[in-house]
């Protein structure tokens, strides 16, 4: 029975050499993935909310500009220019 | 009412003064986009948690409970798929950098052409370079540009998609064997070929008047087939969950003595040296008992079998340099395939590594210097009431293993007296009997004990379970 108790120590001490060479390998396999996705995460984020700053931007300077400037120049024309044409108002205008 | 009804004022509908559809369209994308690259930041940071709670020693104990502790850690990552979830993470990037790309064309398209083109270009092109990598990679397991994609669809191509049309290839044939619609164009079914046109006319006239009863009989069997393959894919999935389940019980088993197989299990897995495989299979060969130890042992032992021996014709040789480890996996094997012969004889495990053994080694084959792996060939192909004889003269193991295969031996005896009532037991555990006791030095006690069982067993003696079974190891 001690024999076998001797080779079981033998081999986990074995065993523990092996893993931690295992698992260093591994964390840094990992912990490298991570790091990239969040770097990418950083740089997708930051451009993300630039954009949609932008748009959201853009899109409140159109409502303004719709708002202080009707005419057939605001956007989106198409829509509008439809809309005028079948509106009461311009039909009594007209007639 | 006319236009005098307001007095000179024109009343107009009230307009949606809100952002155009397409902004509302590309903000609910950019948000997509964004909460898509947030939740995989947070995913990563959780990630990077996990990774250090893995790291981290956070117990106390001796190198053995710690190694345990660490293997049952390793065991939970595998059996929980942790690469498979980290792998996920780019994929959730990918995406969010789709729908950005996405957004900002429809965005632009509305502000510049020109300048929106240049974007959708961009786009187009990466989306392109991906499909190309995702089909190269899946194409070819040895392409560099592999993505998680391509191992799904490999996955797919490989495995799932060949039992789906081997289902519906054989629900098919059903179909047909049993059509009563196409019975005239089948041999033996009506047709009775051009030269006999009477009773082939009068078949067909036959059949075109009982066309509908015909088509609704045929409708019947084709739901009928298809109901079939489904519930045989479904009771393919079932088991497939099954098993998987029953693999992670395995894997996730706490036990010591699983816990230890497991280890071993693993080590004999991720080195490839001969100074560790070596120890290591010892180590398996003294472990008392083999109840609770996992299954990937035995094709661990069966993979280094096979880097060790070499198949020449009809002789089956050790390869030079690799004698002692052949000899020390073809232990392990023998002791793990007797313990399953015994204790769980029509176990999927044994039937897949006996398939696997046959692929590699022929029948009729001849193990000269080689007794234990004929031990093993012989018990893996024919069970445990073998008949070949077995030359044992040469056969000198270190001590321990001399005695474990003795136990082995003897149980297995003890096993064959079961099955088949008193007689005498296979002429290979005898003749191992009679030559273990005619060696001038004898050997260890213990071998003596399961060598004088094995001649009890072979007189008839009614020898009790608990003689074979119990560790007689106090008694040395």
């Amino acid at each position: 029975m001690l024999q076998q108790e001797d080779f079981r120590a033998q081999f986990y001490e074995r065993y523990r050499k092996e893993a931690e060479e295992y698992d260093r390998d591994f964390m840094k396999k990992h912990d490298e993935d991570l790091n990239t996705t969040l770097i990418f995460v950083g740089y997708a984020h930051s451009s993300g909310v630039h954009v949609l700053t932008w748009v959201s931007g853009r899109s409140v300077l159109r409502r303004h500009r719709r708002l202080h400037h009707p005419g057939p120049s605001s956007a989106p024309a198409r829509p509008n220019r439809r809309h005028r044409r079948s509106h009461p108002s311009h039909a009594l205008q007209d007639g | 009412m006319d236009n005098t009804t307001f007095g000179g004022d024109i009343p107009s509908l009230p307009q949606w003064t809100g952002a155009p559809r397409t902004t509302i369209h590309v903000q609910a994308m950019l948000y997509a986009s964004l909460a898509a690259s947030l939740f995989s930041a947070f995913l990563a940071m959780l990630g990077k948690q996990w990774l250090n709670r893995y790291a981290l020693t956070d117990m106390r104990g001796t190198a053995v409970e710690r190694s345990q502790d660490r293997q049952r850690k390793l065991g939970g990552i595998i059996a929980w798929y942790f690469d498979h979830v980290m792998e996920s993470l780019p994929l959730m990037l990918q995406f969010a950098l789709l729908l950005l790309g996405c957004a900002l064309s429809l965005y632009l398209w509305d502000i510049n052409v020109t300048v929106a083109w240049v974007v959708i270009s961009v786009t187009a092109l990466g989306v392109i370079f991906y499909i190309f990598f995702v089909i190269a990679g899946t194409a070819s397991a040895s392409c560099p540009y592999q993505t998680p994609w391509a191992h799904i669809l490999r996955h797919i191509h490989y495995h799932i998609l060949p039992a789906i049309l081997r289902l519906l290839h054989s629900a098919f044939r059903n179909f047909v064997d049993k059509s009563w619609c196409l019975s005239p164009f089948k041999w033996g079914g009506g047709w009775y070929g051009w030269w006999d046109w009477q009773q082939t006319a009068f078949t067909l006239f036959k059949h075109i008047l009982f066309l509908p009863f015909f088509l609704a009989c045929d409708a019947y069997q084709l739901i009928r087939a298809m109901v079939r393959a489904f519930i045989a894919l479904a009771r393919r999935v079932h088991s497939w969950i099954r098993s998987a389940r029953s693999a992670q019980a395995h894997g996730l088993n706490q036990r010591a003595g699983a816990l230890d197989s497991q280890c071993v299990s693993w080590i004999l897995q991720t080195s490839l040296e001969k100074d560790i495989r070596l120890p290591t299979l010892k180590f398996l060969a003294m472990t008392p008992t083999l109840v609770d130890f996992t299954p990937a042992l035995l094709s661990d032992c069966f993979d280094i079998l096979i880097d060790c021996v070499k198949v020449n014709k009809y002789n089956a040789v050790a390869v030079q340099g690799m004698e002692e480890l052949g000899e020390a996996s073809a232990t392990c094997l023998f002791l793990a395939c007797s313990h399953l012969s015994i204790a769980d004889p029509m176990t999927s495990i044994l039937s897949g590594i006996r398939q696997r053994y046959r692929r590699v080694f022929p029948l009729n084959l001849n193990f000269s210097g080689l007794q234990i792996l004929h031990m093993t060939h012989e018990v893996i192909s024919t069970g445990p009431g073998i008949k070949a004889p077995i030359e044992w003269r040469g056969y000198k193991p270190a001590n321990h293993e001399h005695v474990v295969v003795a136990r082995a031996i003897s149980k297995l005896s003890w096993s064959e007296y079961q099955r088949s009532g008193p007689g005498p037991v296979p002429s290979p555990y005898l003749s191992f009997a009679l030559h273990h006791l005619s060696q001038a030095p004898l050997p260890p006690p213990l071998v003596i004990i399961n060598c004088l069982l094995i001649i009890a067993i072979d007189l008839g003696c009614n020898v009790s379970k608990t003689m074979i079974f119990e560790e007689r190891c106090d008694h040395a």
